[in-house]
């Protein structure tokens, strides 16, 4: 035993040093690692619940039941912020959003959120017609897909920015998960389509009449009228007031009524049906500033369809037309498009 | 024991006996003067005449001499390990016991593989490392594979637990086509897949004789390959090593659950040999290893986009990057830019694209969801080998050897991809006449790939098996999109929409996932599967004459030849095959010119081999060496060095369609196959870059390396210390590497078509790279014999890689420093019976390149135990073993398992 014992005295510093030495670990190869980007600073959330500007919107928000969403960094969102002077400009106070149903508030507060994006006033397009930008306002049912929305319409000129027709008074408040725009009045959600819209004004009653001359024995479907009640259609309309066209049917020396066009063939009433709708929505704020030629739902049936000369100051001007028809009232927006009204009927040939 | 017994009968049954013509006998027994058991495999001769027996494994011998011998006669006992005992007889009959005392004297090893010609290993000319019988009954390693670690400047790259793969001189990797390994003479590379097979299908432990390993390039004694080294793996003469002897390893693996649940180890081996007569003996050995396999579970994000971080390990969880691609993570390969989806959304949603299209400013590279390694392959290993000789003295100078090697299993591999390597066959046959003077052997090596296949294709297919990637990404754009309108930042959206397209996905383990899985992994690559068929084989014939004893008075003059023969045969499913078996036909010749001078206080050794590939130029290479005798037992060495390869088969003729390109052989052939003369190919590289161009594809050559080397070994300190040191300079030229190209699908071909997708293929094409690349590095080692049977053996090693270009993959893959320490006593205590070995290896970290993934292999050491205790009463030996002790874990080269500890408690009879 002793002899073993001094040969293991002779080797145990040795063994001791190897064991040591390998008791240093052996790195194993490590887990992947993630890619972690939590955003730093303030949520919308916070914002809302902080800034004294935005009591009203903050118990809009609440009662819309979306400020977990709003507080949620790993969200992002694009908020259209009336401050409480927008509200009060807008005619509506805090015992306003208080009285109303949480529905109405919600689908208020939802109209001015645009999900899932930080759309910064810089990438804002300047193009002519407004962006399309899906609210989180969910068409209601009979609509049953989720992607369909309620859209607004961001636009800008310069360093200035409109949420439809609403100016942006302070632009890019910046949010951890996301950014606010504080706008001057609240941006009303619109509650029905452009035909239903048309068919409520009492100055409309012509052109009313015109689309369904129009329409006479066009299949259903691929009528004026199913595309100006498509909740899904984007559309702008150069809307002739009745005194403009009974200025047309005078000219004509036709009787100074609707009835009327049903003396005229239908494809002149297409026609001219067709080169007052503009594919894309522009509010006010967006019609270009020098006389621009735009196409009209003329061009897209047929392409060398003469083109609508527009003017934000002068107002639109039909390829027949002497002189420009001015724009009488501006930003009658529906779900599916918006109409300005003219004095004068615009004429293709 | 009596069981045993009534088997070696049985078996010795089998045979006819041999009757024996010879008159005078001498017998008797030889034990060990130390621990008093009998010595098998001592070797018994008349003194001054080299014929002479073997003790069998009781000691016991029976010399026959012719009737003519004149008493009395001197017999040398010998044995390595042993002194040299001569021993008077006066008369013919039983002698008395003969003693031999142990000798620890170092130094006096002989190698074979240095010269062709036994050589003492202190007289070797160039590098040589040897593993002994003793050492690797003396190792703590489970498997006596692993033992080439122990030697100076060797990498191992493990596969697994059975795929390992060494080299020397860096550019390690699985499946090293830049080293070559011989076993008894055949070289044992898988002739389709091209990886060697040595620890799957080679030789049971207990029929190892030496390992013999040469470093640097070694062509000119070996021919084409070995331009890193040679492995040599001899085994055991039926002959000299008799008897019954089985050895069975019981261990555990996984004992900390880390990876896999503790599970056992099995490796038992068995050889049985005998000496039937003088003329006629034989051997038969079998063994089997069963292990759950370390597992490969590197879940980190490779970067698989074209550019400067191709291949690289970027940050990126499943849950953190959309085009999550986990290393051991398969079928999340497939990707997609799902702006394709979300664009294909807008247009049929007009109202959405303004929104969409601020989505869409940049890629949005989504992945497929993958599966584990653990989930899709579940490695298990099962290895079983079969092996044995017949050999037949036919005079008493020429021996005759039919000899096989045959072995299956599972396993897994790592090439470009990880392959499970379900029932591949191997078997190597062959015969071979043996002269003092003169050598003559062909053998063939059968393979079968088996049920291999792709875990990264196969996981792929599975994946559109179970739902097609054009409805999963459309399902998971659909999702995206909703959960982007819901406010979910990009992360969220995203893992909302895996969790919505990956409904349906099946759960790895339930029946439907296994059949599923089954049905593509058994399908060939060709027909939209991910199985490999593989049945090529290789045809060898080589002799040798040594020349010596007519020139031996000029120089020592060595000639020899072979020509070998593979035959490809895959069923077009690997090679460019479908028509016919593809021949490739192989032949070489070299001759060796060996002289001294000076009393051989300097000795010249010449050599210069010239080989010829029907696919390839033919190709000289020479070496010269010079030995120099410093003082008795002390050399310096230098040599001169040239090697080659010829392109694997794999890259002569490799015809297969892989994750959106075709991997082409380089051979001309193929380029006519592929018409890129009348339809030219444009470089893909700069298609990227947004220019088309045409992609020259030169004559496609061997690689080939030179290399210096000085060397001294060894012995001092009276005797006691051994010691080795080296230092080399490597040149490699016309690196093998491919390249991407691009070419028209249509019958008439115009440039444009491969812009688009749709009307071209992409292929890659092995060349030559033009870049020259320079390695250098050297190596020490000190063997030291303490007193009491003590030894200390250490060594360090290092391989550099010179300046290449900045980006220019090398695949180097070689640590900057690696050191071994083996420290161990054979025979402690009274009785000597106790004996122990400690095997401390360490090496640094270094960048591993492949074409898997680029990344850091981390600097790691591994400390290996045994205790044996003999006992000579039923000459067994109980041993405790441990690899890697400490249980840490580490990989080898990226993708590769961590391997962790093995223990294991093994028990062998008749270990000689």
């Amino acid at each position: 035993m002793k002899k073993i014992y001094n040969s293991f005295k002779f080797i145990l510093p040795l063994v001791l040093l190897i064991v040591v030495v390998s008791t240093s670990c052996n790195k194993d190869v490590p887990a992947a690692m993630p890619i972690v980007s939590i955003p730093a600073g303030s949520t919308i959330g916070d914002i809302l619940t902080t800034n004294p500007n935005f009591t009203i919107l903050r118990a809009a928000v609440i009662k819309a039941g979306m400020m977990d969403a709003v507080s949620n960094k790993s969200n992002v969102f694009t908020v259209f912020a009336p401050s409480n002077a927008a509200f009060t400009a807008s005619g509506i106070s805090l015992t306003t959003i208080n009285a109303l149903p949480a529905a109405s508030v919600a689908s208020i507060v939802q109209y001015h959120v645009i999900p899932g994006r930080k759309l910064m006033s810089s990438a804002v397009p300047t193009s002519f017609p407004n962006v399309q930008m899906p609210t989180s306002f969910i068409i209601p049912a009979p609509n049953t897909n989720p992607l369909v929305r309620f859209s607004n319409f961001p636009s800008r000129r310069g360093d200035r920015v409109w949420v439809n027709n609403i100016p942006v008074v302070t632009p890019d408040v910046n949010a951890a998960n996301g950014a606010i725009h504080v706008t001057a009045a609240v941006v009303a959600p619109p509650t029905r389509v452009l035909l239903d819209t048309i068919a409520r004004d009492g100055d409309m009653s012509y052109l009313v009449a015109a689309i369904l001359r129009a329409d006479a024995g066009a299949p259903a479907g691929s009528r004026f009228q199913d595309f100006l009640a498509n909740p899904l259609a984007n559309l702008t309309v150069m809307a002739p007031t009745n005194t403009a066209f009974n200025a047309l049917f005078t000219a004509l020396r036709l009787p100074a009524s609707p009835a009327s066009f049903g003396l005229l063939p239908v494809a002149t009433v297409q026609g001219i049906v067709a080169y007052h709708v503009l594919v894309g929505r522009a509010f006010s704020p967006n019609l270009p500033t020098a006389a621009t030629q735009v196409p009209t739902l003329l061009s897209s049936s047929l392409p060398t369809a003469p083109l609508l000369t527009v003017d934000g100051t002068q107002g639109v001007r039909g390829a027949r037309n002497p002189s420009f028809s001015r724009i009488t009232a501006v930003d009658r927006h529906a779900i599916n498009g918006v109409y300005h009204k003219i004095d004068q009927v615009l004429m293709p040939q | 024991m009596k069981r045993l017994a009534c088997f070696a009968a049985l078996l010795l049954m089998m045979l006819p006996a041999i009757v024996n013509a010879q008159n005078v006998v001498i017998t008797g027994n030889v034990k060990s003067a130390s621990g008093g058991e009998s010595l098998g495999s001592v070797s018994v001769t008349l003194k001054g005449n080299a014929n002479g027996t073997f003790t069998d494994s009781k000691g016991n011998f029976r010399l026959s001499l012719p009737s003519s011998t004149k008493f009395p006669v001197t017999i040398l006992f010998s044995s390595i390990g042993f002194g040299i005992s001569e021993v008077n007889v006066a008369a013919a009959g039983e002698i008395k016991a003969v003693a031999l005392n142990p000798t620890s004297t170092l130094g006096e090893e002989v190698v074979v593989s240095a010269t062709r010609t036994p050589t003492k290993i202190l007289e070797s000319p160039v590098s040589i490392e040897r593993v002994s019988l003793a050492a690797i009954r003396n190792s703590p390693s489970a498997d006596y594979y692993d033992m080439a670690t122990n030697l100076k400047g060797v990498d191992m790259v493990a596969s697994s637990l059975t795929f390992k793969t060494v080299t020397t001189r860096g550019f390690a990797g699985s499946g090293n086509t830049r080293f070559t390994q011989i076993v008894d003479g055949m070289d044992n590379q898988a002739p389709g897949l091209n990886f060697s097979v040595g620890s799957i299908a080679a030789l049971n432990e207990l029929d190892v004789e030496s390992m013999e390993l040469l470093q640097g390039a070694s062509s000119a004694l070996y021919g084409p390959g070995g331009m890193n080294g040679t492995l040599l793996i001899n085994s055991k003469d039926p002959f000299k090593y008799q008897g019954l002897s089985f050895q069975m390893k019981n261990g555990m693996m996984h004992t900390d659950g880390k990876y896999r649940d503790p599970a056992p180890y099995y490796n038992w081996d068995v050889r049985y040999a005998k000496k039937v007569s003088d003329r006629f003996a034989y051997k038969f050995t079998a063994g089997i290893i069963q292990a759950k396999d370390w597992l490969a579970a590197d879940s980190r994000n490779i970067n698989r986009a074209p550019g400067a971080n191709f291949n690289t390990i970027n940050p990126g969880t499943r849950n953190t990057d959309p085009n999550y691609d986990g290393l051991n993570f398969y079928g999340d390969e497939t990707n997609l830019d799902l702006n394709l989806v979300l664009n294909g959304i807008a247009g049929q949603a007009p109202f959405l694209a303004p929104y969409i299209s601020t989505l869409t400013g940049s890629p949005n590279m989504v992945s497929r969801t993958g599966y584990s390694e653990r989930e899709v392959t579940n490695p298990n290993t099962i290895n079983f080998k079969l092996g044995g000789s017949l050999n037949y003295k036919l005079t008493n100078s020429i021996e005759a050897i039919l000899s096989a090697n045959w072995g299956t299993g599972n396993t897994v591999y790592t090439g470009s991809e990880r392959y499970s390597i379900l029932d591949l066959k191997l078997g190597q046959y062959k015969l071979e006449f043996k002269h003092k003077n003169w050598m003559l052997r062909a053998y063939t090596t059968q393979e079968n790939a088996g049920q291999a296949y792709n875990t990264t294709v196969t996981t792929r297919l599975f994946n559109e098996s179970w739902k097609g990637s054009q409805q999963w990404f459309t399902e998971y754009g659909q999702a995206f999109l909703n959960g982007k309108l819901n406010g979910m930042s990009h992360m969220d959206a995203h893992n909302l929409a895996r969790s919505l397209a990956d409904i349906g996905r099946p759960v790895a383990g339930t029946a439907r996932f296994q059949s599923l899985y089954d049905a593509v992994r058994s399908r060939p690559i060709s027909k939209g599967g991910g199985r490999l068929i593989d049945r090529t084989n290789l045809y060898a014939v080589e002799g040798q004459y040594n020349l010596s004893e007519l020139t031996g008075k000029f120089a020592e003059v060595l000639v020899g030849g072979n020509f070998r023969r593979f035959l490809l045969n895959s069923e077009g499913t690997l090679f460019a095959d479908s028509a016919n078996k593809i021949p490739i036909n192989e032949y070489g010749a070299y001759v060796q010119v060996a002289k001294g001078f000076a009393n051989d206080l300097i000795k010249f050794t010449v050599s210069g081999r010239f080989d010829k590939n029907e696919n390839f130029k033919g190709r000289f290479t020479p070496r010269a060496t010079m030995l120099f005798r410093v003082a008795k037992d002390n050399h310096i060495r230098f040599s001169y060095q040239t090697a080659y390869r010829f392109p694997s088969t794999q890259q002569q003729y490799i015809n297969l369609a892989v994750g959106g390109a075709i991997l082409s052989g380089g051979v001309p052939a193929m380029k006519d196959f592929y018409k890129v003369t009348t339809n030219p190919v444009y470089s893909v590289a700069a298609l990227g870059a947004g220019q088309l161009k045409v992609q020259e594809l030169p004559e496609f050559n061997p690689e080939s390396v030179t290399s210096f080397e000085l060397g001294y070994r060894g012995l001092l300190a009276n005797s006691r210390l051994l010691v080795d040191a080296y230092g080399y300079i490597g040149n490699y030229q016309d690196f093998i590497t491919r390249v991407l190209v691009a070419q028209s699908i249509r019958s008439t071909p115009s440039p444009a078509d491969v812009i688009n997708a749709a009307t071209r293929r992409i292929i890659s094409f092995p060349v030559n790279s033009p870049t020259p690349v320079k390695t250098s590095g050297y190596g020490v080692s000190l063997e030291y014999k303490f007193k009491k049977g003590f030894y200390l053996n250490t060594n360090f090693s290092s391989d550099i890689l010179g300046d290449v270009p900045q980006g220019y993959i090398t695949y180097f893959n070689a640590p900057k420093y690696r050191a071994n320490a083996t420290f161990g006593n054979t025979g402690l205590g009274k009785s000597k019976r106790l004996g122990f070995n400690f095997v401390y290896r360490f090496q640094s970290e270094f960048y591993f390149e492949s074409d898997l993934a680029n990344g850091n292999v981390p600097s790691y050491q591994v400390l290996d135990a045994q205790i044996s205790y003999r006992l000579p009463a039923v000459n067994s030996v109980l041993k405790l073993g441990a690899n890697n002790l400490l249980n840490q874990y580490y990989i080898t080269a990226l993708a590769n398992p961590s391997i962790g500890g093995l223990y294991y408690v093994s028990f062998g009879y008749n270990i000689f």
